[in-house]
């Protein structure tokens, strides 16, 4: 029995195995569609996830730079504590105490040397936490024995001292003086040095904190602006739109000249072109009366035939043929990469600038025309849309020069006409693969924040 | 048509060229091998479909053992499993019935039978009867691998593969008395 099975199974097998039916021709196209849309979903991870990455990239850059390179060190023992920080200098003052100390920037422009009052550590040393001597410069330092954190807008002048001192700090905390808890939320841009003498009230009892703080100013700054592209490369049967785009570029000054400036933006990209649009409508043709009745009557001895009609539409198929404009819409992710030079007018509240550098486009919209005649029930027999579909990435080589007009030292205006070299073709069609050339005209702000 | 490295290269790099010729070269065999396992020509043709997509999204992950050609026909098994799965699993979990195969030969009436011919009598064998026929029979696949790739059991599988034989010697009993006549 199971030797015959086996006989049937290898006549079933063989016949199978010469057995080569003919797919429909469906199936290569839908293979194709599918291949497409696996790799447009896959495009679009590798997108999402440049962007993504990029935009990590910038706002970790800007963390980076914008958040003050600062250097803290405590030296802390049970008996001595001694703060210095970099500061304006200031005449010495009677000390005072404080356990939470808030320090605002009031008088960046003061220029002396500080004068360091060295801890003294012969004065009978105890842990006083609530106590501070300010030996040099009359800080305002808020003075507390709540160890919660103090609101940043305090300002307090100490010891008859008609001097104050505000560092550029919105919140700095500090929190005991054997366990100094020191806290600071936002950047400022110049240093300060400071000595601090801790005690209580001139008494015996005095710790002394020792706070080293050193903050190196960047220069910062950001433009924003607007820019139509104009394409000066033009195609066959294609015409590109002007390219509108909308970008945020922090600028990282290097030195007096040079600057490093990257960000991100958004293009809206057109290109107008045409389709063939081949298909069957039912059209009316035209009318015609139809008899449907006639009558006959006697008038004066002669019959008169009286005919009823109604009017009959005719319909037919019919095959057309036109040509129809489509426009396709994109919209581009912007991650330029650029250096420039600048120059600072000496007397004038204009400056110039050069820049260069790549920049990266990343589609992350598209809106592809599909024509369709005007009647409502049609049915396609062809459609050719002439106009090639762009690249989902393309690179571009930017260089621009700009002219800045100072409003004020936060706020300037700048126009930056430049030109724009397209690495490769924005289009992956034989005929279309060339490199594009376009100029552009930026106007926007730059804004200085410090 | 040999498959070498550098048309495997092509085929990685989405060369049209070169995936369309592999599709036409393989298409009408592995054809046969979806409509045995689909209901009608339009499930094979989607089945054949989804499984050349698979082929090609995965085909970086062929290692060279064994023939690509029997790699493509696993992946389009896989593909009609799937579909097989998703569609007609119902019916399939049936537990083991004792059926006696009768000694009925008709290896005679098969090997007179043409390819379409036996294809139909097989496509109208129930779901699970057809599946299990196909992967154990033409396929070559164990009980234990057709119960990991159906979800039953390998008892079930044996059960399947039974009831489609008794089921099929009863159709070509019909055909070898109505040849008879």
């Amino acid at each position: 029995m199971t030797n015959h099975n086996d006989h049937i199974d290898r006549i079933i097998r063989e016949k199978f195995d010469s057995f080569e039916p003919t797919p429909p021709p469906r199936v290569w196209q839908g293979v194709l569609s599918g291949m497409e849309t696996q790799q447009r979903a896959k495009a679009n991870r590798i997108r999402t996830t440049s962007v993504l990455a990029a935009a990590f990239f910038l706002i970790l850059l800007t963390w980076l730079f914008l958040i003050p390179e600062k250097k803290t060190i405590f030296e802390s023992t049970d008996s001595v504590e001694y703060t210095s920080i970099e500061a304006p200098e200031m005449p010495a003052h009677v000390p005072t105490t404080s356990n939470d100390l808030i320090a605002k920037e009031s008088q960046p422009s003061i220029n002396q040397k500080p004068e360091v009052t060295p801890p003294d550590k012969t004065n009978g040393l105890n842990q006083s936490k609530n106590e501070i001597v300010v030996a040099n410069g009359p800080a305002a330092f808020e003075e507390s024995e709540n160890p919660d954190p103090i609101d940043n807008d305090t300002e307090k002048q100490i010891n008859d001292s008609e001097n104050r001192v505000f560092l550029g700090i919105s919140y700095l905390n500090f929190r005991g003086l054997n366990q100094v808890n020191h806290s600071m939320f936002e950047p400022f841009f110049y240093s300060f040095h400071q000595s601090q003498k801790v005690g209580k009230g001139g008494d015996k009892n005095l710790d002394l904190v020792k706070n080293v703080l050193t903050i190196k100013p960047h220069n910062w700054s950001s433009f924003v602006g607007v820019s139509p592209e104009f394409v000066t490369t033009t195609f066959d049967s294609v015409t590109l739109i002007n390219t509108y785009s909308v970008n945020y570029e922090p600028i990282f000054h290097l030195n007096k000249q040079f600057f490093l400036r990257f960000g991100i933006g958004v293009s809206y990209a057109r290109d107008r072109g045409f389709a063939k649009l081949d298909y069957i409508s039912n059209d009316l043709m035209g009318t015609y009366n139809d008899v449907y009745d006639v009558t006959f009557d006697s008038i004066n001895g002669q019959v008169v035939p009286t005919y009823y009609t109604k009017t009959v539409e005719v319909w037919d198929s019919i095959r057309h043929l036109v040509i129809s404009e489509v426009t396709n819409r994109y919209i581009y992710v912007q991650v330029p990469v650029l250096v420039g030079y600048f120059h600072q007018g000496n007397h004038s509240s204009f400056n110039w600038y050069l820049y260069g550098g790549p920049a990266m486009n990343i589609q992350v919209g598209k809106f592809i025309d599909k024509p369709h005649p005007e009647e409502k029930v049609v049915e396609i027999v062809n459609l050719q849309n002439k106009l090639p579909v762009r690249n989902n990435t393309y690179f571009q080589l930017w260089l621009g020069a700009g002219i800045e007009y100072k409003l004020s030292n936060q706020f300037s205006m700048a126009i930056e006409p430049g030109y724009r070299y397209y690495i490769h073709s924005i289009y992956n069609k034989q005929g279309y693969n060339k490199p594009l050339s376009a100029f552009t005209l930026r106007i926007g702000a730059i804004i200085r924040l410090n | 048509m040999e498959f070498d490295k550098s048309f495997i290269i092509k085929l990685l790099r989405n060369d049209k060229k070169a995936q369309e010729a592999f599709y036409l070269h393989l298409a009408p065999k592995m054809y046969g091998v979806c409509l045995r396992f689909a209901l009608d020509k339009d499930d094979a043709a989607d089945i054949l479909q989804d499984g050349f997509i698979r082929v090609f999204v995965h085909l970086k992950d062929f290692r060279g053992e064994g023939s690509l050609e029997g790699w493509v026909r696993r992946t389009i098994v896989n593909t009609a499993i799937n579909y097989y799965n998703k569609k007609i699993k119902q019916g399939v979990k049936t537990d083991l019935d004792q059926v006696k195969d009768t000694n009925q030969t008709r290896s005679l009436v098969v090997e007179n039978m043409s390819s379409r011919e036996l294809l139909n009598m097989i496509n109208e064998l129930p779901d699970g009867y057809r599946t299990v026929f196909n992967l154990n029979i033409i396929e070559g696949y164990t009980h234990k691998e057709i119960g990991e790739m159906l979800g039953i059991s390998e008892n079930t599988s044996k059960s399947q593969l039974s009831r489609a034989r008794a089921s099929l010697q009863k159709r070509l009993k019909i055909i070898e008395k109505k040849e008879n006549l």
